[in-house]
């Protein structure tokens, strides 16, 4: 039955204009880049990308530089399509006189619930899939170029947008227009590096006393580390390894705790 | 005789509901409903606009939960999905998801409750075709008022439910959508479902229902069956040949207090002596009768009564 509603949520995200954009996107970052570059050997006999308009690059620099944009892409300007993409189709089953039609089933509400975030899931992971990894892809089918790090990178960039959307999730629960979660949503985009930059931001003048500090730190412990996730996946992408795994592990918990605490306010809900 | 759990489809205990809005003052909706509703019939609920008539609908579907009370829905709690899988529920409101045509929106529908896609492949023409959109292929976007509501209704119907609650099913539909929804109901409760109409249109209510309870600020204020409402008032409508001065003095002098209509007249005789009496009196003028008639109250009367507070 989560099926059911996974299967919805994609195809009202078709229907929306702002799904259409997001997927529309997706399709075209890859033509575009994909008929810019021509993959030839060289005068020595060694595999060249080509980009019109650009010097011919070894294929490993081509793939760093290429995959470094994609995934600054996926990093920014998709997680603020993301955002507005996501936020009515989280709320638009809890629509007056859609509510009562969904909701009066015999499916369970947590099972909506879920099956509504997995769709919204699916869809931003779909779109991010087709817009950094098929062209990727295509380079590594073509020249070989390793990509692991890049998929890794990209999965992580996947997981901090996860993240965004259980806060909006949450936040989905109590409001009654989309326009609250995507507030939400954007205040933490700003907030979440102030978080992680606290000390050097706000202890040294603006929050000394010991309380306050106390609780911006549990804030921090608390929240999702996004901005964080979003340079890790940088470095991943760069270095090959983690610098720590306590952005990944305190968001996930998280993500678990923010969809429980979802779940329980669904089934408290009325409608 | 007492009703036993087994054989009730609604049962409600006090039912109270008081909707609190931060910063807005409480208003109650329900003041302690206590019903039974037994399988297999019509039940027909009436209330004006703010009576608590939705509120208790969607108290039994667990769309709200209730402030105190119970209820219980074919002897379980409506807040089980197991429960509401045996329910089929048209609401009042609907917002249908404009971007499905009929079949994928009751396919999306059934898979909600659990209704096997096999089934689902043959109930949902015949389904379709029962609510008169067979073969229709238009978005839900392009659907008329008359046309959402017949969909609503074959939703409702698609996962066979044992009790199905309707709210202003006939709402949008003109007269023959009416009377196809009107015999649609009877048809139901021969196959043994439990219908729970929520309507605002008595005479509808007064056509199909076994049992009617009237719903006044939350509370209930009249149960029984249209036939109980539909008694005799104790007044005759009398219609003559002539309404001559001859004929009311006759009358004035048998029964007196009547009101007269051209040549009609509304009296209430004490008993059926005072009336053969008067009929007697009549001929002695000599006046022609037409028609003697009892006068039934309807229950658009008997409602009127109960919500403004007289006596039935």
């Amino acid at each position: 039955m989560m099926g059911a509603v996974i299967r919805d949520t994609l195809r009202e995200s078709y229907n929306r204009r702002i799904g259409l954009v997001l997927i529309a996107f997706s399709v075209i970052v890859p033509v575009i880049l994909l008929s810019l570059i021509r993959i030839e050997h060289g005068p020595d006999g060694k595999l060249q990308v080509l980009m019109v308009g650009f010097h011919s690059l070894p294929p490993e620099t081509f793939a760093l530089s290429t995959f470094m944009g994609l995934l600054d892409a996926a990093n920014s300007y998709w997680v603020i399509l993301g955002i507005f993409a996501v936020a009515p189709l989280m709320m638009s089953f809890l629509e007056k006189g859609r509510a009562d039609l969904v909701i009066s089933k015999g499916t369970p509400r947590w099972q909506i619930f879920l099956g509504r975030f997995l769709g919204v899931f699916a869809l931003f992971s779909g779109t991010v899939f087709l817009m950094a990894v098929v062209p990727a892809l295509y380079l590594w089918a073509r020249t070989g170029v390793s990509i692991r790090q890049y998929l890794i990178a990209v999965s992580i960039s996947v997981f901090a947008f996860s993240t965004m959307m259980a806060l909006m999730s949450v936040a989905a629960m109590g409001a009654t227009h989309p326009s609250m979660p995507i507030y939400l949503a954007f205040v933490y985009t700003i907030f979440s590096p102030q978080l992680a930059q606290r000390k050097a931001i706000y202890y040294q003048d603006i929050i000394t006393w010991k309380w306050g500090q106390w609780v911006v730190d549990w804030l921090y412990r608390i929240l999702p580390k996004t901005s964080e996730l979003a340079l890790a996946s940088r470095k991943y992408l760069i270095a090959g390894v983690l610098d720590s795994w306590w952005p990944i592990w305190s968001s996930a918990l998280f993500v678990v705790g923010a969809l429980a605490l979802a779940c329980w306010l669904m089934r408290r809900k009325s409608f | 005789m007492s009703v036993t759990e087994a054989s009730l489809a609604v049962e409600t205990r006090n039912l109270e509901m008081t909707y609190r809005g931060l910063g807005q003052k409480s208003s109650q909706a329900l003041a302690g409903v206590s019903l039974e509703i037994e399988r297999g019939v019509i039940f027909g609920l009436l209330g004006q606009n703010g009576a608590g008539k939705t509120t208790l609908v969607k108290l039994l579907l667990s769309l709200i939960r209730p402030t105190s009370g119970t209820a219980r829905v074919l002897g379980h709690n409506p807040f089980h999905a197991r429960t509401r899988r045996r329910i089929g529920y048209l609401p009042e409101q609907m917002r249908l998801p404009e971007y499905m045509k009929a079949a994928s929106f009751l396919r999306y529908m059934g898979e909600l409750n659990g209704v096997d896609s096999a089934v689902m492949k043959k109930r949902i023409p015949a389904l379709l075709d029962l609510v008169g959109l067979p073969g229709e292929k238009k978005p839900l976007s392009a659907y008329s008022k008359g046309m959402q509501q017949r969909l609503g209704l074959a939703q409702a119907l698609l996962n066979e439910p044992e009790l199905l609650f309707l709210d202003e099913p006939t709402e949008g539909l003109d007269p023959l959508g009416r009377k196809q929804v009107r015999d649609l109901l009877v048809t139901l409760k021969a196959g043994g479902k439990t219908i729970f109409l929520n309507s605002h249109l008595l005479s509808e209510i007064e056509l199909v229902c076994d049992r009617v309870v009237i719903l006044n600020r939350g509370a209930v204020v009249r149960e029984g069956t249209p036939a109980e409402f539909a008694k005799h008032t104790g007044e005759y409508r009398i219609r003559l040949s002539d309404g001559g001065d001859a004929a009311r003095a006759a009358v004035a002098s048998v029964v007196p207090g009547a009101r007269w209509e051209d040549k009609t007249v509304l009296l209430s005789p004490q008993n059926r002596a005072q009336l053969n009496a008067l009929i007697d009196r009549l001929r002695a003028v000599p006046v022609e009768i037409e028609t003697i008639e009892p006068v039934h109250s309807t229950l658009e009367e008997y409602f009127i009564q109960a919500v403004t507070g007289g006596s039935a």
